[in-house]
């Protein structure tokens, strides 16, 4: 009886916390709750995938071209297997014709992050019967990325993987959000802040990119350089052969962001790409990399992104009409293929680029405390850079320190304080520059 | 499969069932489900490629004092025939030379497995013999260390006739690969863990909540400590420079102390707790370590088994042998306590080497067992001149502050010596304790620190660990003053326990989240 007593105190501090921490309104439950809302509709397309899938993928702009009725089943740092489990079930209540798998380096080269399958799973779960909702948390408990890890166990209380701010702010706001009656729409909205649902499970930000911080918005700062996981490719593989075996068509592509971040990876770009190409070719399914396509089919512009990773609302609506193109092509029989550079002839994508992407700089200090900015554009081959590198005081007021040259890096005097704003433009350019960063001095 | 796990609890709930199960039919036979579940363990943990590995331990080992006994049994049958007393002597003493051949014959296939599979490749790499420590491609055996440790201690003690030698191999091989003790120990003996593994058990006397209370305790101090700062540990001293700041190094390691603390004695009070379900208890490896009064007492209180496999194996043959014995005597002569501490001193030394040799081949461990060693051996020889120098002072060494004042000098000694330990890098190891005493630049901290890529929020998220430690700080002081911690805990109202046990799960849970693919499994699995 005691052990029941104490068991049941447990459950209900769990059952507790979850109503108060777990994150109510999250776009994997608008998903989901988008989804059954359309059960009765007719959808013959289904995008899934990570954010960047999400954010890419405008459905209207596709079906408008296409007179598809497309539905974005792609959430926030959504793993493979979820992808896989998302196709399924489209395929399985919408017999869905296409599926576009929407994937970038990460997903590939990243660890599954236990955050996002509970956050999946537990959005899938909310409209399902009980005995579904178990079975369906059962079997992501005994998944291979979880059974034997202390994931396993510590999932049972889910609002620690899916929770909102540990600050008293954000945990009265998400309780004030689930009694107030707002849908999971509602509070998506409120939640994520300046996100806007447009219908069809797909929902952007307007925000812009501002690339002197693109030291900081490179995805190998984020998460680091890894080589594509077995497992992960696995996983596309499983995805092609469900679609297959369904008689679906399976897109896999590799959503746009800005150069930099696709220069930033090195040769490691196209030769773990290329792994990609070749399994998802091999499973009979088509390959589509959105950042090599051919200016003429698809160039994006630089407001077009949020972030170094993701398109904004006017990018997605840019790609989207292209990408339309490309399945337009698809559809008549057109090798795809031809509309992209490829990874054997890396140089001539390289060559492929005509502007400053952006601009990052670093600061070595030596035992002596001389300081040294160095600075790295990541351009196109034949693109002929010149930096100019100044000091801001606190003030604002600014120094040249180093004029125009071809030199990429600045001593900097001893004594200095503020920042180093390092600029670069093209050699015959008369602008201020065209990608500036801000290095901080040391204290 | 992490401890905590689904599977391991799965694993442990069908092993748990099955065993009291068959204990209920024939108990007899009980001890072969312990078998089983072992054999299991080890290839569902390990690789089961390495099985080999512990089952050649095994069989030698079972096999050593089984040749001894027959020996022993001839030996006696030779001298009852013998028609004089010198002709026993001489009987007994060729029989004693082969019963040393054998002993030395095990001794050395034990140790050579475990020689060849954890040196040989570190051993080359340092000549410039090999393109890496682990080119060779050598699997290293989960636990290999332990199990090699514990099966030469039956050996010894069968020779010294301590026991029967157990007749069967598979009674044999259950000691040898016991699976809580298979990941990092403890060392366990067979006079004590051997019965209680074939005797039979039944569930009405298991400890379950005592268990359930320690496992839960392992968990915290595994999550909440050592693995929510692993990652910051390595950030730091993967960056070692000749200009890092003092500051930034004793960050590190004081977190590294708790990390090594947390992860080693949090791992052996959560395989301590699986044992004792089953009814076994195995031998106890920690005993508050941070508590210590001296370095000596340090380490009869961390890692408590090797300590004592040290101190029965190596330093008392060493100390006691003919050579010590003769450098006792002869330093006898400067005086009466060199003569009695000096074989004692050197037998330290050479037992901390092992120790250093014992963690790996490479330089900076070396220098942290002769660290150790060093230390000891001086605090022995000085003996004299630290009584001396407290009754000069009037020192009260009973009081509580002079206590105190003890365990905060053997905290700073561990420390030091845990430079050594924690950074791999032998010529790193000194110059961060340079830099310690010369470069300690408080006001360089942060920026350091986030040159080297320790985020704002691993700080922030520090919060937690700290509340671990605190917690940890105060279970083990009220341990310390022999309360009975978890007696106290279990009888508190359910309800009250209830909100306690959740507010640790949350803590287990938050400080999971924040680690996923951060932190591996136990520091000394690769033991």
């Amino acid at each position: 009886m005691e052990t029941l007593v104490v068991l049941a105190v447990i459950v209900a501090v769990d059952a507790l916390c979850s109503f108060a921490l777990e994150q109510y309104g999250s776009l994997s439950s608008v998903m989901w709750s988008e989804y059954r809302a359309a059960a009765g509709e007719s959808i013959d397309t289904v995008v899934v995938g990570s954010s960047t899938a999400q954010r890419a993928f405008d459905p209207a702009v596709l079906d408008a071209t296409l007179g598809t009725t497309t539905f974005s089943m792609a959430t926030p740092a959504q793993p493979l297997d979820d992808s896989y489990t998302a196709a399924k079930q489209a395929i399985e209540d919408h017999h869905v014709r296409r599926v576009i798998l929407g994937v970038d380096y990460e997903s590939l080269s990243n660890e599954n992050w236990a955050g996002s399958h509970v956050a999946f799973a537990r959005a899938k779960m909310d409209g399902e019967s009980l005995s579904q909702a178990v079975a369906d948390y059962w079997k992501l408990l005994v998944s291979p990325a979880f059974f034997g890890r202390a994931d396993s166990l510590c999932a049972l209380f889910p609002w620690g993987y899916n929770h909102v701010k540990l600050d008293p702010g954000s945990v009265v706001a998400n309780v004030r959000e689930r009694l107030s009656g707002d849908s999971t729409l509602e509070a998506a909205a409120v939640v994520n802040g300046g996100w806007t649902y447009y219908g069809n499970g797909y929902g952007n930000y307007d925000n812009v990119i501002d690339y002197s911080l693109a030291r900081k918005d490179t995805s190998v700062a984020i998460h680091g350089l890894d080589d594509f996981k077995e497992t992960c490719l696995d996983q596309v593989a499983s995805i092609a052969r469900l679609c297959r075996e369904h008689g679906v068509q399976l897109v896999v592509v590799v959503t746009p962001r800005p150069a930099f971040n696709v220069l930033v990876y090195g040769e490691k770009y196209p030769e773990q790409m290329a792994l990609l190409q070749q399994v998802t070719e091999q499973e009979g399914a088509t390959f589509v990399d959105a950042n090599l396509l051919h200016a003429e089919t698809y160039s994006p512009q630089d407001a077009d992104f949020g972030d170094g990773e993701h398109l904004n609302r006017d990018g997605a609506t840019r790609f989207s009409q292209a990408f339309a193109g490309v399945l337009q092509a698809l559809d008549a029989g057109q090798d795809v293929g031809t509309l992209s550079y490829s990874y054997d002839n890396w140089d001539q994508y390289l060559a492929s680029i005509h502007q400053i992407s952006a601009v990052v700089s670093r600061l070595d200090v030596d035992g002596g405390g001389s300081a040294t900015v160095t600075a790295q554009t990541y351009t196109g081959t034949d693109v002929q850079v010149e930096y100019r590198f100044l000091l801001v005081d606190k003030d604002g007021g600014t120094t040249v320190l180093q004029d125009w040259s071809s030199s990429d890096s600045c001593d900097v005097p001893r004594g200095s304080h503020g920042t180093v704003m390092v600029c670069a433009r093209q050699v015959g350019s008369a602008s201020d520059y065209e990608r500036y960063c801000v290095q901080e001095l040391p204290h | 499969m992490d401890l905590l796990s689904l599977s391991f609890v799965l694993f442990l709930a069908v092993s748990l069932a099955a065993y009291y199960l068959v204990g209920r039919i024939c108990s007899r036979v009980q001890w072969l489900v312990l078998l089983a579940a072992s054999l299991a363990f080890y290839c569902l943990v390990g690789r089961w490629q390495t099985l080999a590995y512990m089952l050649a331990c095994a069989a030698v080992t079972w096999a050593a004092p089984l040749a001894l006994a027959r020996m022993d049994a001839r030996c006696k049958e030779e001298r009852a025939a013998a028609p004089d007393r010198a002709a026993r002597r001489a009987v007994k003493a060729a029989w004693a030379r082969r019963r040393r051949a054998v002993l030395v014959a095990a001794l050395l296939a034990c140790f050579g497995i475990l020689a060849y599979l954890k040196y040989w490749n570190v051993l080359l790499y340092e000549v410039g013999l090999a393109a890496s420590p682990t080119s060779l491609g050598l699997l290293l055996p989960l636990g290999i260390s332990f199990y090699t440790f514990q099966s030469v201690s039956y050996v010894v003690d069968a020779y010294n006739g301590r026991f029967e030698p157990q007749g069967n191999f598979l009674k044999h091989l259950l000691f040898v690969s016991w699976f809580p003790q298979v990941i990092q120990g403890p060392i366990n003996r067979y006079a004590d863990l051997g019965p209680q593994l074939l005797e039979g058990h039944s569930a009405k006397g298991v400890p379950v909540r005592r268990s359930l209370l320690r496992f839960g305790y392992g968990a915290l101090k595994k999550y909440a400590i050592a693995n929510m700062l692993v990652g910051t540990i390595d950030k730091i001293f993967s960056n070692v420079t000749p200009d890092i700041p003092g500051s930034v190094v004793v960050f590190g390691i004081l977190l590294y102390s708790a990390q090594q603390y947390g992860d080693f004695s949090g791992g052996i009070d959560m395989v301590e707790a699986a044992s004792s379900l089953f009814g076994v208890d195995m031998a106890e490896n920690f005993r508050r370590p941070y508590f210590s009064v001296s370095l000596a007492d340090f380490w009869r209180r961390w890692h408590i088994t090797l300590g004592t496999w040290m101190r029965d194996y190596v330093f008392f043959p060493f100390a006691v042998s003919r050579p010590m014995r003769a450098l006792g005597a002869r330093a006898s002569r400067l005086g009466e306590h060199l003569g009695r501490t000096l074989p004692a001193c050197v037998a330290n030394l050479l037992v901390f080497l092992i120790v250093g040799l014992w963690h790996g081949a490479e330089p900076h461990y070396v220098a942290w067992g002769l660290y150790n060693g060093v230390v000891i051996a001086l605090a022995d020889l000085l003996a004299p001149a630290f009584r001396r120098a407290n009754a000069a002072l009037r020192v009260d060494t009973g009081s509580r502050a002079h206590r105190v004042l003890c365990v905060a000098r053997t905290f700073l000694v561990v420390n030091v010596g845990w430079y050594f330990d924690r950074i791999y890098d032998f010529g790193d190891s000194l110059l961060c304790l340079r830099n310690t005493l010369t470069n300690f630049a408080p006001q360089q901290f942060f920026l350091w620190l986030a040159q080297v890529g320790v985020r704002d929020s691993d700080l922030k998220f520090m919060v937690f660990t700290a509340v671990a430690c605190a917690f940890v700080f105060v279970v083990s002081l009220l341990q310390e003053n022999d309360v009975d911690v978890d007696g106290h805990i279990l009888r508190w109202n359910c309800v009250v326990r209830g909100l306690f046990y959740s507010a640790v799960l949350g803590l287990i849970v938050i400080t999971s989240f924040l680690t996923q693919n951060a932190a591996g499994g136990f520091m000394y699995a690769n033991f």
